[in-house]
């Protein structure tokens, strides 16, 4: 299967059963709106040494947040509900009580309830006030520039992690510049984030490693300069490979994200570098859910 | 379904208790029209005192209403409550959930121990509105409460949480013993205002509001616009009165009272 010259890979991408959840952050303006969810979202790029996976799903502007000031939706991704819990609380108590003129509320309701400023209140010393309205608590905790401003709980709901494509290109400037054009494609779309750093992996991994300590270790088969070394699956003319990963709410918000990224790239005039369009998996038998790249793009 | 409509057949001249309309729930016309209530010393069928029109029960409009119809909303659950006209004391008495709209004044003890829902009250209310009942200490536990008149002395006793949004005037001897909760109060404010209270927020424009009350400071409150907007969604109205607000906290006789208080700012 081919796409304007790009040739789409018979594979899939594998991905997992996660939880995830949802925060409103604002600020007075989007300045430091922004400026406190990059602290929150930053070292949160993989479960497996970060705790979540989080990113800034989209901005908001002021008719959509509960306060009427500028903000942004936050997804929060992890393994389990403890650790989702820890993070949340962990980061925003370090990163959004602290940075001036946030306030945080839930951005998604179910019943599976996980605190967000239950136990951040404490933090008042007595002197936080609370506020219920429509069945909702909000805390108001006394800070150095007025009060930070937090509701209660936040929900938690069942997602997928680990949605993925690889870039094949034949030079690393228009794989990165392919890449970016994906991540543009999908900036502000709803229910998905892209965790890594500008939406991009570099890294792709493998299960295993010959050293028994590791878990997971460099994925030889996509890595150019070990081409002549190992079983590769790049063509001869590829020379750079870059992964964008994706993480949603459902298996259909992962499937348009992809398919809208991989439509990007070829519509772009970089595509004449792209050779070709893979995914990531682990033969099938790790994760739930499975993305075929050409059911998706058919 | 239509909502179901009761109408008095007649004038009534003794008290009626009508916590009845809890026994709705689930029942057929026919079940309903066969509950038997107390009128004067006899023994009566709803369908001797009322005539029924309709057929929702989790709907019910009460029109021609008197003040002799006692308890209107007592225990209310899961129920939209529509009322025509005056009616008589302790009306939302521990009220559960749902909405009581009272389109009329109500008398005393109303929203006494009430625990959710929402109250409208487009009238007057009588003394004692939101008291402890019997059965409580607390008197209002939680809901929202609108009402469009004035409200009545010895009001508002020990509140634990809620909202009360006071259009008018509010009598003597009222919001004693507060615990927490919003109360809004647009217009003036009898004596004896919030005696020995210990936290919650107060809204008012009378200046007798802040009376022992140290100036807090003008810090930013994001959370007034906030509130303002979802109280608007409630009520469908504006509650504050104005938009900028002086903060008064820390009462110079009790060091232990938290209660704060926004002042409305002229311009």
């Amino acid at each position: 299967m081919k796409i304007k010259g790009i040739e789409i890979h018979n594979t899939f991408a594998e991905a997992f059963n996660m939880k995830a959840a949802r925060i409103i952050v604002t600020a007075d303006n989007n300045k430091w709106a922004k400026n406190a969810c990059m602290s929150f979202t930053g070292f949160a790029t993989s479960v497996i040494a970060c705790g979540i996976e989080a990113g800034i799903e989209k901005q908001l502007n002021k008719n959509e947040t509960p306060d009427g000031r500028p903000g942004f939706s936050i997804l929060l991704f992890s393994m389990s509900r403890s650790q989702l819990e820890k993070q949340l609380e962990t980061r925003v108590g370090q990163c959004l009580l602290t940075c001036p003129t946030t306030a945080v509320f839930s951005g998604i309701d179910s019943e599976d309830k996980i605190p967000l400023g239950k136990n951040l209140r404490y933090f008042g010393d007595g002197y936080q006030i609370s506020k219920k309205i429509n069945s909702k608590r909000y805390w108001r905790i006394p800070v150095m520039d007025g009060e930070f401003m937090c509701e209660e709980y936040t929900s938690r709901i069942s997602a997928i992690g680990g949605g993925n494509f690889l870039i094949l290109s034949k030079s690393r400037k228009s794989c990165l510049e392919a890449c970016e054009i994906a991540i543009e494609a999908i900036k502000n779309e709803a229910n998905i984030i892209t965790p890594f750093p500008g939406g991009v992996v570099r890294s792709g991994s493998k299960v295993g490693s010959k050293y028994k300590a590791l878990i997971a270790s460099t994925n030889d088969a996509f890595c150019p300069t070990l081409k002549s070394l190992t079983q590769s699956k790049l063509p001869s003319t590829v020379s750079c490979v870059m992964e964008i990963v994706i993480n949603g709410i459902s298996h259909n918000d992962i499937a348009n994200a992809t398919k809208k990224s991989i439509l990007a790239i070829s519509n772009s005039k970089v595509k004449k570098d792209i050779v070709a369009v893979s995914a990531g998996n682990y033969g099938g038998k790790l994760g739930q859910h499975k993305f075929y790249l050409r059911k998706i793009l058919k | 379904m239509k909502e179901l409509n009761l109408t008095p057949k007649f004038k009534f001249e003794y008290k009626i208790d009508m916590s009845f309309i809890n026994d709705f729930k689930n029942k057929t016309i026919k079940q309903i029209n066969s509950i038997k209530i107390y009128y004067g010393s006899k023994c009566l069928r709803v369908c001797d005192l009322f005539k029924i029109k309709g057929a929702n029960p989790s709907k019910i409009i009460i029109t021609n209403c008197s003040t002799m119809m006692e308890n209107v909303g007592k225990k209310l659950c899961d129920t939209h409550l529509t009322v025509h006209g005056n009616i008589g004391n302790s009306a939302a008495l521990e009220m559960i959930s749902g909405t009581l709209i009272i389109k009329g004044n109500v008398g005393l003890s109303c929203a006494s121990g009430m625990r959710g829902g929402k109250l409208f009250i487009y009238g007057n209310t009588g003394d004692k509105f939101c008291s402890s009942p019997n059965t409580s200490r607390e008197g209002l536990i939680d809901g929202n409460i609108y009402v469009h008149g004035s409200v009545g002395s010895n009001s508002i006793q020990r509140m634990r949480r809620g909202i009360i949004v006071i259009e008018k005037n509010i009598g003597d001897n009222c919001c004693s013993n507060l615990i927490s909760g919003t109360i809004i109060v647009k217009g003036k404010i009898g004596d004896n205002f919030l005696e020995n209270s210990k936290r919650g927020t107060i809204f008012g424009s009378d200046k007798k509001v802040v009376k022992g009350y140290r100036k807090a400071n003008d810090a930013n409150y994001n959370f007034i616009p906030f509130m303002g907007k979802l109280l608007e969604l409630i009520y469908d109205r504006k509650v504050f009165k104005g938009s900028s607000f002086l903060r008064y906290q820390g009462c110079l006789a009790n060091s232990t009272n938290q209660t704060e208080i926004f002042l409305t700012r002229k311009n």
